[in-house]
């Protein structure tokens, strides 16, 4: 302890706090660069990322030679071609029609109606010499996420469904579903599984969605999405598994839907961009384009999307078969729920990862960030406390003021449930932004400026802390564009003013949300992604509008609202003696 | 007859030289043991039933081996051939075909179970079937495959043996002279670390692979979906199948076939602790069930002559009389009741009616019951009066010798 006092000492003789406190600013904005430099740049360089590998020693993917092939050629086409004539027929109708075959085959079939969503069929396939407590779910929506009519995915699952049923092996049940679509229909088939569904067959462990639109036999490769609502993934050995197989079947493989041109960029540049776009499909999870894969989230399902792409290619649709087919042999050798591997990686090509350990610090860089900005307010704040030109009580109307933003925040999220319009509140947002254009002088004030701005940042370095281990992606996202914030200042210079007031444009939740989308995610122009927030959470539960209203909007609230304040003078100079002495004194 | 004399006792000690020269063993046994659980270590249910298959085969009886099967993988709803274990893709011999008798299933398969099993601690309840009844005339084989580390083999994923506990079981089955010989071997990962710590004489032990170093399997069958053996195991047994009942092989031989081309890892062999050179040690001595049976022989019509002759023949006919009397003593039973519960009532009457009562309860009427305690009673009755009759005149007999 006599070291630690000596330390202690010397480094108050030399100032080093003091000096430390001066430094606060620009440590933020040190901490938020090295954020996101971490992320972009350091990871997917030589020696920061893993090779995959399956970690589950009971999976065996591809062990088990799989038989998809010329037998069921025919039977595929057969299904195929009477549903094709189905296309435009209501669901009803292909309801009873397909539950006929899936009869046929030995399943028990059972319609689950939702009139908002659209009806879902499924069957389920009690495995004869299992013990019918597990379950693996194969799910084909009749459209998949871009509205394309799913034929060769239907086809598939009813063929597979019908060569299942021929296996003695299977350990699980096999529970084989038709919804009308992969995002609202799929979730509320799923939800209902798990409370009112009568017929159901034991605790589902895995679920593949077959995406495969059109009816031509040749595709080019293989899609995978894996990214689930509310920053879940599945068991990096479930992606590893599907990625092994596809690849042992002669396939290439694209993450997160990534161009055909780019997929096999095995670089540095190629990896950085894998990296960004699977943090982005994370943070966007629910909000883009479903594919079907989060339907299944929140109920401890690893589920993934496999998604035949491209016309023409030297791959016929038996061959897409073959991976759901292996999948399933693979899952079907699991003995316990899928633990071995990591549930927290970002994947900067199919077989490369990085694990949680070695990403979290870039969320951690702009939490810490946020802590320094709102150190630097607090002590400020404190000064101006000090230094007598402000009254105790103000602390309070500062802490009252950032609740009633709050409040406010919460407000905005409940009104955008019910009426959801985008247009009034990016308007709204734009004159709010406007508010350090139009200062109000006071004495006061200042004081309390720097308080609010401090408890913000504060706040907000709690919201992306707590979030980041459960939600990385959204919470560095929302630390990258909120980041901007810390620099607001207050100030009477004019120019200084335009500055806040185009910071505060672009650091609104909903503003740099919209301009992002925008710039890149091309099926989300406009302000599609406002109405998708709060969609995602009507249909599917997705919390990320939430985390937006309730993280984030406060704090950009309160910051606009403390940058109207401005001194009658120039900000307190730090430097006089006076300040040290009272410096000195906080610690 | 001193000449018969010294010759008998010339014959006694020759076979008894000949019993030493066969490693001085009368009885063999084997212990296999697979340690691992689940369906994706299918390959060491495959090694120990392979194992199993070929000790049967070179004459160890089922009374003899005591095999320890951790898991059913026969039955698992995943395998394609369902009640079938094969331990080669060509699926060509089924080891779960004939009659396999195992004596610890499942969750039985525990460190503490084996243990039990090497230095027998039992309680009473335990069956002698379950039991390793050795002596020190006994070779044992033990056979132990699994997933292992340094120093360690893992028990149905939730225990692990070390090198040290099979050592000091080895040592408390020395002491109470349990074995002759002991042969260990172990197929699994850094194997020979398992053997590492044995003190105890007379142990002979051969590991698949080195410190550090892991076991392989040796092929994969696609329709089972699983590795159906381990290197070691495989290579094992192709040089086992060679083996007859007569061979001359000897485990040298066995040694020297193991390379790393075929292994794939360092296959070591601890010898120091055993008296004999392996090259002089017969495969068939820990895998065959050689039966030294010390023959009586003397002729019995010269056993006769010789007491006709030495003037003893009074004891002789007296012992035949005493036969005699038996056999008709049997004759007149079964003619009182025709009946073979005669016979059983004859050593200790009350108790064995009372348990066959018990046993039978359900099938007998009361009235049933009461008549056989009539007749058992009679027959006891009577029997009792025979015998007494019968000691009366052995008494004679006695008495006038």
């Amino acid at each position: 302890m006599a070291l630690l006092e000596k330390l202690q000492r010397r480094a108050s003789d030399l100032g080093l706090w003091y000096r430390f406190i001066q430094l606060l600013p620009k440590l933020a904005l040190f901490c938020g660069l090295i954020g996101m430099a971490y992320l972009a740049l350091w990871l997917p360089s030589e020696g920061q990322y893993r090779h995959t590998y399956i970690s589950e020693n009971a999976l065996m993917p591809s062990q088990a030679y799989s038989y998809f092939r010329e037998t069921e050629w025919n039977l595929l086409r057969g299904y195929r071609a009477q549903l094709e004539l189905l296309v435009n027929e209501p669901v009803d109708k292909k309801n009873v029609i397909l539950a006929g075959w899936l009869e046929e085959i030995g399943l028990k079939t059972a319609v689950h109606k939702d009139a908002d969503h659209g009806d879902s069929l499924y069957g389920v396939w009690h495995a004869p010499r299992g013990d019918g407590t597990e379950a693996m779910v194969l799910a084909a929506p009749w459209h998949n996420g871009d509205g394309e009519f799913n034929l060769g995915g239907t086809a598939l699952a009813t063929a597979l469904t019908r060569y299942f049923s021929r296996w003695p092996l299977w350990s699980k049940n096999i529970i084989v579903v038709f919804s009308e679509d992969p995002k609202a229909s799929l979730r509320s088939w799923c939800h209902a599984y798990h409370t009112s569904l009568d017929l159901t067959g034991g605790s589902i462990e895995s679920a593949v969605v077959l995406d495969y639109p059109g009816a031509n036999d040749f595709f080019k490769y293989v899609e995978i999405f894996y990214a689930g609502l509310n920053g879940e993934l599945p068991n990096l050995d479930l992606v590893n598994v599907a990625v092994h197989i596809t690849q042992h079947e002669g396939m290439r493989v694209s993450l997160n839907g990534i161009a055909e041109s780019e997929m096999e960029d095995r670089e540095y540049y190629g990896k950085m961009k894998q990296l960004l776009l699977g943090v982005r499909k994370m943070a966007l999870a629910g909000v883009q384009a479903c594919y079907g894969n989060e339907a299944f989230s929140g109920y401890r399902i690893q589920s993934i999307v496999l998604r035949a792409r491209g016309s023409g290619g030297p791959f016929d649709i038996t061959t897409f078969g073959r991976v759901p087919e292996a999948m399933f042999r693979s899952v079907n050798n699991l003995l316990e729920k899928f633990h071995q591997s990591f549930f927290f990686y970002l994947l900067l090509a199919p077989q490369n990862f990085v694990s949680i350990a070695s990403y979290l610090p870039a969320a951690v860089a702009f939490s810490a960030a946020f802590i320094m900005a709102g150190l630097d307010h607090f002590f400020k704040g404190s000064k101006s406390i000090t230094s007598g030109t402000a009254r105790s009580s103000d602390t309070l109307q500062t802490v009252t003021r950032f609740i009633a933003c709050l409040m406010t925040s919460y407000a905005v999220s409940q009104v955008l449930l019910q009426r959801n319009n985008p247009h009034a509140l990016i308007s709204v947002s734009v004159l709010t932004s406007m508010a350090p254009l139009y200062p109000s002088i006071n004495s006061n004030s200042i004081a309390q400026a720097h308080q609010l701005k401090s408890i913000s940042f504060l706040y907000l370095s709690v919201v992306l802390t707590s979030l980041l281990v459960v939600n990385f992606a959204l919470a560095f996202g929302i630390g990258l564009l909120a980041f901007p914030m810390i620099k607001i200042q207050n100030t009477t210079n004019s120019r200084l003013r335009i500055k806040n007031s185009l910071l505060l444009l672009a650091t609104n939740p909903f503003i740099a949300s919209c301009a992002f989308a925008n710039i890149f995610e091309t099926n989300l122009s406009g302000f599609d992604i406002i109405r998708n927030l709060v969609s995602a959470w009507n249909d599917l539960g997705c919390w990320t509008w939430f985390v937006v209203c309730i993280g984030w909007l406060p704090v950009w609230i309160s910051v606009a609202v403390s940058s109207c304040y401005v001194a009658e003078q120039a900000e307190p100079n730090y430097h006089s003696s006076s300040d040290c002495a009272s410096v000195k004194k906080l610690d | 007859m001193r000449l018969i004399n010294l010759l008998s006792v010339a014959v006694a000690i020759c076979s008894l030289c000949y019993v030493e020269a066969n490693s001085g063993h009368t009885n063999n046994w084997a212990v296999l043991v697979c340690t691992s659980r689940f369906w994706f270590n299918y390959r060491h249910m495959a090694n120990v039933l392979s194992m199993y298959r070929t000790v049967k085969r070179l004459g160890i009886p089922d009374s003899q081996i005591i095999l320890m099967l951790s898991d059913d993988v026969a039955c698992n709803s995943r395998n394609l051939f369902p009640g079938s274990v094969f331990n080669n893709a060509d699926r060509a011999l089924d080891l779960y075909g004939e009659s396999v008798e195992v004596d610890y299933k499942g969750y039985e398969v525990t460190v503490e179970n084996f243990i039990r099993l090497l230095t027998d601690r039992w309680s009473e309840e335990q069956p002698k079937s379950k039991r390793l009844l050795t002596d020190e005339n006994s070779n044992i084989f033990i056979y132990m495959t699994g997933h292992g580390g340094a120093d360690f083999l893992k028990f149905q994923d939730a225990e692990e043996i070390s090198s040290h506990d099979i050592a000091d079981a080895f040592a408390q089955m020395h002491e109470k002279k349990r074995y002759n010989e002991i042969f260990f071997m172990i197929d699994t990962c850094q194997a020979n670390t398992m053997y590492s710590q044995f003190y105890s004489p007379n142990v002979l032990a051969v590991g698949s692979s080195r410190l550090d170093e892991s076991s392989y399997s040796h092929h994969s069958d696609v329709e089972v979906g699983v590795a159906v053996i381990d290197r070691f195991t495989y290579y094992t047994l192709e040089f086992m199948e060679n083996i007859g009942k007569n061979s001359s092989l000897t485990l040298n031989d066995l040694f020297e076939s193991y390379t790393f081309e075929k292994v794939h890892s360092h296959v070591g062999v601890k010898s120091d602790l055993f008296q004999r050179d392996p090259s002089e040690v017969l495969v068939t001595d820990f895998f065959g069930s050689l039966k030294h049976i010390i023959r009586d022989d003397t002729d019995s019509v010269d056993d006769f002559n010789a007491l006709v002759t030495d003037g003893e023949k009074e004891d002789y006919v007296e012992h035949v009389l005493n036969l005699a009397i038996e056999k008709s003593r049997k004759i007149v039973l079964e003619e009182t009741n025709a009946s073979p519960i005669g016979h059983t009532v004859l050593d200790n009457p009350v108790e064995s009616t009372l348990k066959f009562n018990k046993s039978r309860d359900n099938g007998w009427s009361s009235k049933q019951s009461a008549m056989f305690v009539l007749t058992s009673l009679v027959i006891v009755i009577g029997g009792m009066q025979l015998r007494k009759q019968s000691n009366l005149r052995m008494t004679n007999f006695y008495d006038v010798s």
